[in-house]
């Protein structure tokens, strides 16, 4: 007679998965993008928000400036420092976008159900991905592909497809999109490509403006990249590379910079 | 002010909010009354979308109250406002946070008038639930951290910064909840 086997954890796992789809689908109306952007929106100065208590928070405050103030000095005179012409980052620059501090403490990404939300507007058609069978033994290994979407007819000239790779406990660490220019390879179609890939990137990005800013990247670049070529940038957070392979598909990638 | 006139509930609201705009200081009061027209224009084109969000976070039956609490905030805060792009958002930030606090005034009525019966907003079905049944009669508070964290996807320090509370506490309250719902699961499933 066989031991009675333990389903709890089963039980728990199939609990988790049905009463997410229970809660989604109570969802009437997807939150705005910026509700929880410090830039656009703060604590909307709500009551009952609850923050650390300072006894004497001009002192503290004043305290923090002088400190920052003076590591800011050390880092900019220390040997080996880069030169502050080199250091901007060029793409930034070019774009004319600024960087905010304030949102680098912010995830990277937003949650899927809002991604397949936005890519459900612009008609792109998800399913339910599927788990990865051998992942890696890294922390922040993809150990499912959590949706893959696929963009509609109307996109033009190509086939593309969205993936989100997530991690243990459901947290998005990369972002694939794929696609093929269907027909002719000509700088039409490759900018059909790069103005769905930009806008298909841009939706992933949890605060609007690097979603504007990871957009307008990869609309500057993609066309311009040749097969078996790839174009790398790190910037606020991510690491963006759009690869081109030797049959002519791009690869756009979106991940945590390292 | 239209949207009290659309379901004066409570007169009390209508005397705190006019004090508020009283004790503003003539300066800014100015610059308040400028906000507070294109607060109602926001507002009202807004407001079936805050419905809507108030009614997955908490139901519909609470959703008219909880927007017109979202409207008597955004009044007295709209000084607070720093974009004014960004104003439904705002606006939506200020309902999920109503929402979670909605259950406080319910609660109180309740122990003040413990003689007025207050009915369930889903009425209990004799047979077997569905999960979607069981979040549903949860409490609004509850309700609105499952569908928040569960349904939008939001991580529990996200969802502690969306209703103001701290990241112990969320934790405590989708924890608890989610062992209720489980257990109530289990014994529907058995």
């Amino acid at each position: 007679m066989s031991e009675p086997v333990d389903r709890r954890p089963r039980d728990e796992a199939r609990f988790d998965a049905e009463l997410r789809r229970a809660a989604r689908s109570l969802i009437r109306e997807e939150l705005p993008r910026e509700i929880l952007d410090p830039v656009a929106v703060g604590s909307a100065g709500l009551p009952g928000r609850v923050t650390a208590r300072r006894a004497l928070p001009g002192f503290a405050g004043a305290g923090a400036a002088v400190v920052v103030l003076l590591l800011a000095t050390a880092v900019a005179l220390a040997p080996g420092s880069p030169h502050p012409t080199l250091g901007t980052p060029q793409a930034s620059q070019s774009l004319g976008m600024k960087i905010s501090p304030e949102i680098s403490t912010l995830p990277l990404f937003r949650a899927t159900s809002s991604i397949l939300m936005d890519l459900s507007a612009l008609e792109y058609r998800c399913n339910d991905g599927r788990v990865v069978e051998s992942p890696k033994p890294e922390p922040d290994a993809v150990v499912k592909e959590s949706a893959i979407c696929t963009a509609p007819d109307s996109a033009g000239p190509l086939s593309a497809a969205l993936i989100i790779g997530e991690a243990k406990g459901g947290r998005i660490v990369v972002v694939t999109i794929k696609a093929d220019i269907v027909g002719d390879d000509t700088p039409a179609a490759r900018d059909a490509v790069a103005e769905t890939l930009g806008r298909a990137a841009s939706v992933v990005a949890y605060v609007k403006d690097n979603g504007a800013f990871i957009n307008a990247w990869v609309l500057e670049k993609l066309a311009g990249v040749e097969k078996n070529e790839s174009v790398l940038l790190q910037q606020r957070g991510y690491s963006m590379r759009i690869f081109r392979s030797s049959t002519g598909s791009y690869v756009v990638t979106v991940e945590a910079a390292t | 002010m239209p949207y009290f006139c659309h379901s004066p509930r409570d007169p009390r609201l209508l005397r705190a909010q006019v004090w508020r705009v009283e004790a503003i200081e003539p300066g800014l009061a100015q610059v308040t009354r400028r906000s507070d027209v294109d607060l109602d224009s926001a507002f009202a084109s807004a407001r079936p979308r805050l419905v809507r969000i108030a009614a997955s976070l908490v139901g519909a039956d609470t959703a008219e109250d909880v927007v017109q609490d979202t409207y008597i905030t955004a009044r007295a805060r709209i000084s607070q406002l720093r974009d004014p792009n960004a104003i439904e958002a705002w606006l939506a930030r200020i309902c999920v946070h109503r929402s979670f606090r909605i259950k406080r005034r319910g609660k109180r009525l309740t122990e003040l008038l413990p003689f007025v019966p207050f009915a369930r907003s889903t009425p209990a079905s004799a047979g077997r639930l569905e999960l979607h049944e069981l979040v549903e009669q949860l409490p609004p508070r509850d309700r609105a951290v499952v569908v928040l964290q569960h349904g939008y996807g939001y991580s529990l320090a996200e969802v502690a910064e969306l209703v103001g509370i701290s990241h112990a506490n969320a934790r405590k309250v989708s924890s608890r909840t989610r062992a209720r719902l489980l257990k109530q699961w289990q014994e529907a499933e058995a």
